[in-house]
């Protein structure tokens, strides 16, 4: 938690002095508006005397303005921006710690490419949490034998899915069956790479290409790295779901996971329709709340546990 | 005894001189150094996209003391965390900068690396033209009054130890 309060600005650090930052999940800053802070998955206002359900009036909450906002940034980056501009440009940068700041504002684009964002609209600064062992529940699910099946993680967002990858990641690369395992991390948040270096333990047999697109990291990580399991976060495209296809035809294992609301969603979505139908996921695993799993299903989608 | 008191007189003389035609030279070094400073910004901008911090500690030892000295302090503010603030840098720059000079100085460094690539490159490309105007400026007085105040204070020397004489 240092390091969040030192890329804070001092007048903010001084309020968090009387916050116990160790059940801080995200830090939401907005100009000119209130400071939200989420604790133990509640969301609670930043007050002088530290945090509030409530609050009676407007002068008792604590407000972010635009010039703090983009001192964080300034800050977070190294006082250096240029450098974690493609970071930006997707809407998030990458700290020590694992610690990832969402930036919204004005996007700027050059001939149809996004070239920065300016005029810093919002942050949200998301503190990563290890749940060991969070996975136990879905592993004998997973694991047939020596090697894993290929699963996907359904749940909306805010359930844990990138923990539970996380934590699968670590448990099977490391903890149990020391697999090579490949993390195409594309946004930087199952692994929280900094400078090169993985900020959250994902095993030591782990590789993590980041800052990639999953196409990219699919196709030049199977031939480079020989995984035995390739994990990755946020399945959404067309291109993403053929990159598996390709993936689990080639031999190599994926877990990954999908945003939707349950497993219905699933079967409608037309990129993961298709996926459905040519069983290339052996298992589906639905979480329905923090850390809850809702359901795990086999590749016919019939219920197995739940 | 005589002898050696005109002679120190008339190196106390030189010396003066020599301080002043040195003052100018830093003055020019200073912002050549600048010049030289937001180049390698400018490279690491471009290509390789190393923190400022980083480029400060790569190259710093290769400028000239007051040069050094202020991103020396400019990296102290960035390594203790701090808010790089207008008040923050006024504190260190370098004190014999005018006040025009101070301006174009501190604005460069409160605006280091607060953009993204192209925009921070644009703005480098600004402050180069401002600063090498001081630079222009800087190099015209060392040729015009530096040489003039060393060759004064030497021949105030020699006038002084003559009249001694």
């Amino acid at each position: 938690m240092d390091i969040v309060l030192e890329t804070l600005p001092e007048h903010l650090r001084a309020y968090f002095a009387r916050v116990d930052l160790s059940a801080v999940n995200e830090i939401r800053l907005r100009v000119n508006a209130p400071v939200l802070v989420c604790a133990n998955g509640r969301n609670m206002f930043l007050t002088p005397n530290g945090l509030a359900d409530k609050v009676r009036r407007d002068t008792d909450v604590v407000y972010a303005s635009r010039n703090e906002l983009e001192s964080i940034l300034h800050k977070a980056s190294g006082y250096s921006i240029y450098a974690v501009n493609e970071q930006l440009k997707m809407g998030f940068m990458t700290i020590r710690g694992g610690i990832r700041i969402g930036v919204v504002g004005e996007v700027v684009s050059e001939n149809g490419i996004t070239s920065t964002i300016k005029n810093i609209h919002a942050l949200n600064i998301r503190i990563p949490r290890m749940v060991s062992g969070c996975s136990y529940p879905i592993l004998p699910y997973i694991f047939g034998g020596t090697m894993p099946t290929s699963t996907l993680i359904i749940a909306p967002p805010g359930c844990g899915k990138t923990t539970m990858l996380r934590d699968i990641a670590y448990q099977i690369s490391d903890k149990f069956y020391m697999l090579n395992t490949l993390i195409i991390d594309e946004r930087g948040e199952i692994a929280a790479t900094h400078m090169g270096e993985c900020q959250l333990d994902v095993g030591a047999f782990t590789d993590v290409m980041t800052g990639c697109t999953k196409t990219f990291g699919f196709e030049n990580g199977v031939r480079s790295m020989r995984p035995h399991v390739i994990i990755t976060d946020e399945v959404a495209t067309c291109a993403d779901t053929e990159m598996i296809k390709t993936a689990t035809h080639s031999g190599v294992r994926v877990i990954a996971s999908v945003h939707a609301a349950n497993i219905e969603e699933i079967r409608t979505k037309p990129n993961f329709r298709e996926l459905v139908e040519s069983a290339v996921f052996d298992r589906y695993v639905v979480l329905s709340g923090l850390g809850k799993i809702e359901g795990v299903y086999d590749r016919n989608l019939r219920l197995m546990a739940g | 005894m005589q002898f050696f008191l005109l002679g120190g007189i008339f190196m106390g003389f030189t010396l003066c001189g020599v301080y002043l035609w040195r003052a100018y030279l830093t003055r020019r070094r200073f912002f050549s150094d600048t010049i030289t400073f937001m180049g390698y910004l400018g490279i690491e901008i471009a290509f390789s996209k190393n923190q400022i911090g980083l480029v400060i500690e790569r190259y710093g030892a290769g400028f000239c003391e007051p040069f050094r000295n202020m991103i020396t302090a400019y990296k102290q503010i960035m390594d203790s965390r701090a808010d790089i603030t207008r008040d923050g840098i006024n504190e260190i720059l370098w004190k014999r900068l005018r006040p025009d000079e101070r301006v174009v100085v501190a604005d460069l460094l409160y605006n280091l690396g607060r953009h993204a690539c192209a925009q921070e490159e644009k703005k480098l490309r600004t402050k180069n033209v401002e600063i090498a105007r001081l630079h222009e400026r800087a190099i015209g007085e060392m040729r015009s009054r530096a040489s003039i105040y060393l060759k004064l204070c030497i021949i105030l020397g020699i006038g002084v130890v003559i009249l001694l004489l």
